[in-house]
């Protein structure tokens, strides 16, 4: 049974993921509760502004924590805001650093007939990978969407799938190393959201 | 396009009246939820029809007890005045919150919510009327008029920023004889970047059709007709599948 610690840095609803992961692993805890270091997979979850949530990783021991997992290669997931974080630096409220686990920018969806945020339940198509071949199951499935900002990747390699939204090719899921970006919110999708939960804890 | 499952709560049961009158206990909320959730619903949207202090405990109670079996978007509303309402909300397991009073009487709680929790997180309920032909706001269930004019305040909310915008039209509201068309109409002429959801008056699925040929893209929140099983989910959702195609 893997060991699961979500990353709870006060942004957002993180009941939910917790109870999610619960129907996946019976060792599912917040970092706070978790201060030994012990897991096999960390969630940072997330919702809420860029420059806020950088503020509050960067204040307090919260990036030390990331960075320590990051280095012994433990998967990290981040969703939502907690992808965008992975990135080098955000445009949320002006300039702010991220992780720079995957070298890119996040800043507004560039939307001209769409509104902001993208809402919904969007199909998301995802693009051949070797390594994440057990995840093409899910190509062309919905997956619950709730964001007005986007990730710009330098490397496309590091895109596993996007949507398609107002002509805007939006990366839904990034990976490099040991970290993994979800745009969506797998814990908001329904039965397809926790399977999709399930296979990337059981199969990474 | 969303199809969101409203459930007006009063104590411990899922309420629903005409016009916000005469209301009749339908379920338990929970029940209900579990049961909408099962058949396939987008989102779910409580909204507390008593809003006292307490009434907001016993909520975020409920809340929890949904989010632990539920993997949808839940919205709450009713009584949310405060940023520490907010945050209580959310740490119920509820995405977002749903404001209506509050922010009437102070927009300034907008504005700070959206620095605090984002603006994804934040809907603004607006509760319209129409009088000798202006649309007015009201607050508390239709209760009480305020001065403001629908269009003013759609400006308004969204130069603040919100994330979502529910607009509730009070001479519609369980009445299930169709949406507000008349209201509808006059909202496609204002000019919006936020999602928006209706609320009111859908009974039958042709009410539905209607509405896709309005506005195809945005949400609607549906009380009695999922409450006394006039609609159901999948006949929504074949809907849309059909619309999607020919387009």
């Amino acid at each position: 049974m893997k060991k699961i610690t979500i990353l709870d840095y006060g942004l957002g609803n993180i009941r939910s993921l917790k109870n999610s992961l619960k129907l996946i692993s019976n060792n599912v805890s917040y970092f706070s509760d978790n201060k030994k270091n012990n897991f096999d997979i960390l969630f940072i979850p997330g919702v809420g502004s860029f420059s806020k949530a950088s503020e509050i990783l960067f204040q307090k021991d919260y990036s030390n924590l990331i960075f320590e997992t990051k280095k012994k290669d433990i998967l990290i997931v981040g969703i939502c805001l907690g992808m965008h974080l992975l990135l080098t630096k955000g445009f949320e409220d002006g300039e702010s650093r991220g992780l720079d686990f995957i070298k890119g920018y996040v800043d507004k969806i560039p939307v001209k007939n769409q509104k902001i945020p993208n809402i919904g339940w969007r199909k998301v198509s995802f693009i051949d990978n070797k390594q994440f071949n057990f995840l093409k199951k899910f190509n062309n499935s919905k997956f619950y969407f709730v964001h007005s900002y986007m990730s710009n990747l330098e490397n496309k390699k590091n895109i596993i799938s996007h949507i398609n939204y107002d002509n805007i090719k939006v990366p839904t899921i990034i990976h490099e190393k040991n970290v993994l970006g979800i745009q969506f919110h797998p814990e908001k999708s329904g039965e397809n959201g926790i399977e999709f939960l399930k296979e990337i804890i059981n199969k990474y | 396009m969303r199809t969101i499952a409203r459930l007006d709560i009063k104590n411990d049961f899922v309420i629903k009246g005409i016009n916000f009158e005469g209301l009749r206990k339908i379920g338990k909320p929970v029940e209900l939820s579990a049961k909408y959730y099962a058949e396939g619903v987008d989102e779910l949207l409580l909204m507390d029809s008593v809003a006292t202090l307490y009434s907001r405990e016993n909520l975020f109670d409920i809340i929890k007890k949904i989010t632990e079996n539920i993997f949808i978007p839940v919205c709450v509303g009713g009584g949310i005045r405060s940023l520490k309402d907010i945050e209580m909300a959310l740490n119920s397991g509820a995405d977002k919150v749903a404001i209506n009073s509050a922010i009437v009487n102070d927009i300034s709680l907008l504005e700070s919510a959206r620095k605090n929790f984002g603006a994804s997180n934040l809907v603004v309920s607006i509760e319209v009327k129409k009088n000798s032909n202006n649309w007015e706001i009201y607050v508390n269930n239709g209760r009480d008029k305020t001065e403001k004019s629908l269009l003013d305040w759609m400006n308004q909310i969204q130069e603040v920023g919100c994330g979502e915008i529910l607009i509730t039209s009070i001479d519609s509201d369980g009445t299930k004889k169709g949406l507000n068309i008349d209201l509808l109409s006059y909202v496609k002429n204002i000019k919006t970047s936020v999602p928006l959801i209706f609320s009111g008056g859908i009974g039958r699925i042709e009410h539905i059709s209607e509405f896709i040929k309005i506005f195809p893209n945005e949400a609607l929140a549906i009380g009695s007709a999922f409450h006394y099983d006039l609609i159901q989910i999948k006949e929504i959702k074949k809907l849309y599948d059909e619309k999607n195609n020919n387009s």
